[in-house]
């Protein structure tokens, strides 16, 4: 078996960004703490053998205050089955849950040492000495050390501690050479680190190490990163630059998308693809029952091309564009610091912005995010919340295309629907859940200015995540709905479903299909209502139910796995009843105005 | 004008923080001022508080305080922390009689 190396160090060190570097694989990495709630496994070349290297989630100290660095403590106990996925795929990228394969005890550690952050560094290096494995310190920022105008030494780090230091830039590549050379040396070697009365853990020792390797410059000035880190964390100016960014950002999103929508996708699609396509099927499968399935009202090849690739890629693409940019550039922990004293209000901390926000992407990393969090109350109210009321981008993909052209209006209403619907389940929640608030300590990180390179990566591999997570099921599902249409057993189930969809929401009987498929993909709740030839009020009901109706089954499953059955039915159990209850009353009610 | 608000701060720094200075009151850290500074001299028990640089004494400075009962926001080692009001309560800090306070500490 080969041989296991551990990265570890505080949270938001560049750990992911280094770990992606040496193993040339591509995990999620972002400018604050708490990123990696999963660790990932990949292979790292090393001279002429291979080693797997373990990212592992960042803790403060190997007391384990949350559940995200219980793992790491467990890890480097090697009480824990690591799992892997398999060739060299890591465990936690967005979606996929990992198969186990234990990975065995480390061999050594590799430990980062923030530049930004000496204390807190050393305080948690100085307890991982203690655990005598063979050991290379990395200083990694080292580029930041010298903007706020401090030496580090790191060679009488290296002479303290008797393990080898090497200073690297991460993001850039820098040192990284030098590092997997001193990476082989120590495997040969398997010097461990030397423990003595000084390297004994804890503050004393920390700071007395600090004297010998620091040397302070004379700079007493704030940088200007330090300016602006400050001047977006103050209520004044931060609050007002808060609302021009959100506006931007959400300009940037829907603007973005309608233009890579209208101008390039849809006529690609349309112009392009579809004729070309209908021309090859046209010839090869005669008239009829089997034609339809590929080209006809519910075509697959039609619709379910257009709907995932013309009418929601555009949105994914925007989104995570401006996402990706905001969770690197270091924004996102400050807005949640100035928005924290409302959504204590409604039991959520200024960390729980964050997979609230993730949740406009995509449920599954949001809700994986929530682990990140300190109570299980904060965590729950967070799940349910991101389930209910926060349309996955999918979703808002197509809201704006079934409501944009005919209602902007109401494509209003609905976001504001969801909006005052989540404050109110949390509000809810926040009564009925038993638990303490937690007290708010953070970190907050430097604000960055994120690097282009990392930034496409990042975008394009959540790209790929979404064509293939969720467009290629969505083509499935569509030929299943073609299926459903042609055969006439949509019509059985309109019959059937009749009290509820028609009488109750007052919708065409065909929109009995959209609930069925909603259940595998939640954007299917709202696309097939565009060719329905619906009225307004219709068209607000509709996408009203679409919003709050059930989230799909893959973010069932990661709620079964991140809580248990119970909760995933009882989120089940509310959304489904929500959907109708509220889309009922808003048909009950317009009735009676129209 | 900048350099003069930092002289001016660093005399405030200097009054109040020296450890044998003349007479240092006492205050929760709650009752400070932006821009006021302070020591650290009782910590509540929290597992995250030393190693975020909270420790008895060190010298903080602070930022900013959050609106609607947000959090407060601490500069300490050069890096900035987010504390919650309440946790802020049970930190008590020294300072001199020119920092700034609250007068109304639990308003």
């Amino acid at each position: 078996m080969d041989k296991t190396v551990l990265l570890m160090g505080l949270p938001n060190v560049g750990k992911s960004v280094l770990f992606n570097r040496l193993t040339g694989l591509n995990v999620k990495a972002a400018n604050y703490g708490g990123t990696t709630v999963e660790y990932a496994v990949g292979k790292m070349d090393l001279g002429n053998t291979a080693v797997n290297l373990v990212d592992v989630p960042g803790t403060y100290s190997l007391q384990a205050t949350n559940q995200a660095e219980a793992v790491a403590v467990k890890m480097l106990e090697s009480s824990v089955a690591v799992s892997a996925g398999s060739s060299g795929q890591t465990c936690h990228c967005e979606s996929n849950p990992c198969s186990a394969a234990s990975l065995g005890k480390p061999s050594s550690v590799i430990f980062i040492v923030d530049a930004g952050n000496m204390e807190g560094s050393l305080y948690l290096l100085l307890q991982v000495v203690q655990k005598r494995l063979p050991m290379v310190v990395v200083l990694n920022r080292s580029d930041l050390a010298r903007e706020k105008g401090y030496k580090i030494d790191h060679r009488a780090l290296s002479r303290e501690l008797g393990v080898p230091v090497v200073p690297t830039v991460a993001v850039t590549g820098e040192g990284i050479e030098d590092l997997k050379k001193a990476l082989i040396k120590v495997a040969r070697s398997e010097t461990l680190p030397v423990i003595a009365e000084s390297n004994m853990a804890g503050w004393t020792q920390v700071e007395s190490l600090l004297c010998k390797i620091l040397k302070k410059g004379q700079q007493d000035f704030n940088t200007p990163r330090e300016r602006w880190g400050e001047l977006l964390t103050k209520p004044w100016p931060g609050l007002a630059l808060a609302v021009i960014i959100i506006a931007f950002v959400f300009g940037a999103v829907v603007g973005l998308g309608l233009l890579l929508r209208q101008q390039i996708l849809l006529p690609f699609f349309r112009y392009l693809i579809f004729p070309n396509i209908e021309m090859v099927v046209v010839q090869i499968i005669p008239e009829g029952f089997i034609q339809n399935i590929f080209i006809g009202e519910y075509g697959f090849l039609i619709k379910g091309i257009e709907w995932p690739f013309a009418l929601v890629l555009p949105y994914v693409i925007s989104f995570y564009f401006t996402l990706s940019f905001l969770e690197d550039s270091g924004y996102m922990p400050r807005l949640g610091i100035l928005l924290e004293g409302l959504l204590n209000r409604i039991g959520l901390k200024g960390t729980g912005f964050i997979p609230l926000l993730l949740g406009y992407g995509c449920a599954i990393p949001a809700i994986l995010s929530t682990r990140a969090l300190n109570t299980k109350k904060e965590r729950l109210i967070a799940t349910t919340v991101i389930c209910l009321a926060i349309p996955c981008i999918a979703q808002t993909g197509s809201f704006i295309a079934l409501l944009s052209a005919s209602s902007v209006v109401v494509m209003i209403a609905v976001f504001f629907l969801g909006f005052i619907a989540m404050i109110t389940a949390a509000l809810i929640l926040n009564r009925l859940l038993e638990g303490e608030p937690s007290e708010t300590l953070v970190d907050i990180p430097d604000l960055l200015l994120p690097r282009v390179e990392v930034l496409l990566k990042k975008i394009w591999l959540r790209i790929k995540n979404f064509v293939v997570d969720g467009a290629l099921p969505m083509v499935v599902a569509v030929a299943a709905a073609a299926v459903f249409y042609e055969t006439g057993l949509m019509v059985i189930l309109g019959e059937f479903m009749r009290p509820l969809v028609v009488v109750w929401l007052g919708l065409p009987p065909e929109a009995s299909v959209p609930l069925i498929l909603g259940v595998f993909r939640r954007e299917l709740t709202v696309l097939p209502l565009l060719d329905m030839d619906l009225n307004t009020l219709q068209l607000f009901t509709g996408a009203t139910v679409g919003l709050f109706y059930v989230p799909c089954v893959a973010v069932i499953a990661s709620i079964t796995r991140e809580f248990n059955v119970k909760t995933a039915m009882g989120i089940l159990l509310v959304t489904t009843l929500g959907a109708f209850l509220i889309g009922g009353i808003i048909y009950q009610l317009g009735r009676l105005f129209i | 004008m900048e350099a003069a608000y930092k002289q001016k701060d660093s005399q405030v720094y200097l009054k109040v923080a020296l450890p044998d200075s003349k007479n240092p009151e006492t205050a929760t850290l709650d009752s400070l001022l932006p821009a006021s500074e302070g020591r650290v001299t009782r910590i509540p028990d929290h597992p995250l508080l030393p190693i975020l640089g909270i420790r008895v004494g060190k010298y903080l400075k602070m930022v900013a305080r959050q609106r609607f009962g947000g959090p407060l926001i601490i500069k300490v080692n050069g890096r900035c922390v987010a504390v919650s009001r309440s946790l802020a309560r049970r930190i008590i800090i020294e300072h001199g009689p020119a920092a700034r306070l609250e007068v109304e500490p639990h308003g």
